[in-house]
């Protein structure tokens, strides 16, 4: 397996168990507060790491890698901060 | 991504300007979610708390490894290794497929359960953003399809690139939404 290959499948490691980290902080009821705000702030981080590796975007423009680093960071923050604020 | 591309010389692709737009209207989906969810906290809290959150981790980790099959795709063509070009693509729309079993499964049990977009804000809104997330999906498999097919036919090697990269870019970009998707529909709580 190249090189480029052997990192794709460590960043299919991570996001794997990014994904399961996330379930066992939220278990099946949900999480709320600050713990959901992690959830989503590891959900930002799998974006990213997709969007950098998967998508190839870390070898993009520099305004096409800050495009969808705005896009990412947004969303997160969006959906963080409308949450907290009804706490 | 191709050297042109890379190095900037050349313009993106065209279908990257597409996710672009396309992931900022979901934002805006997001935003109005968000928005209504805090005028109905308990009733958005509650109607979470009876989805299937197995399911839908099920479901991420399908689109994960989806994509990072057809990522490696991408990788096989760059050497011109078109046996693994067309296992790998195989594999990913075999696994990626099973994304469309969970949700249509999870359709029928709400369905079952008397629960449709009309019971309350949060299912309108649970079907809708799924429903138009659905709609990527079976896109992003017939062009997977379609490039599978490509990779049997005397397609020259720069038209299927152009096709290969486009269709995984797009792919990605419903893993993309999902990742955002999952956590907000099935793992938002109260405190």
């Amino acid at each position: 397996m190249a090189l480029s290959e052997r990192r794709l499948t460590l960043i299919w490691s991570v996001l794997a168990i990014a994904t399961l980290a996330s379930f066992g902080t939220a278990n099946l009821k949900g999480a709320g507060g600050f713990g959901f705000a992690l959830i989503m702030l590891v959900a930002a981080f799998k974006a990213r790491l997709i969007v950098s590796n998967f998508m190839e975007l870390k070898v993009a423009p520099r305004p096409w890698r800050l495009a969808f680093d705005c896009l990412i960071g947004v969303s997160a923050a969006l959906i963080i901060g409308l949450h907290l604020i009804v706490l | 991504m191709t050297d042109a591309v890379r190095s900037g010389r050349a313009s993106v692709p065209s279908i990257l300007i597409f996710i672009a737009a396309d992931t900022a209207s979901f934002i805006l989906f997001f935003a109005v979610f968000m928005s209504e969810r805090a005028k109905q906290v308990e009733v958005f809290a509650r109607s979470a708390g009876t989805l299937d959150v197995r399911l839908g981790l099920i479901n991420t980790l399908i689109l994960i490894t989806s994509g990072w099959l057809v990522a490696l795709a991408v990788s096989a063509a760059k050497r011109n290794d078109l046996a693994k070009v067309r296992l790998r693509l195989l594999l990913a729309i075999g696994i990626g497929f099973c994304f469309g079993v969970v949700k249509i499964v999870e359709y029928s049990q709400k369905l079952n359960d008397g629960i449709t977009p009309l019971t309350n804000a949060f299912y309108t809104y649970y079907f809708v953003l799924t429903g138009v997330h659905f709609l990527h999906f079976v896109i992003g498999i017939i062009l997977l399809l379609i490039i599978l097919n490509m990779s049997k036919s005397t397609t020259p090697k720069a038209q299927y690139m152009t096709w290969l990269e486009s269709g995984a870019l797009y792919w990605h970009m419903v893993d993309l939404l999902w990742i955002f998707l999952f956590p907000m529909l099935y793992l938002q709580g109260q405190r």
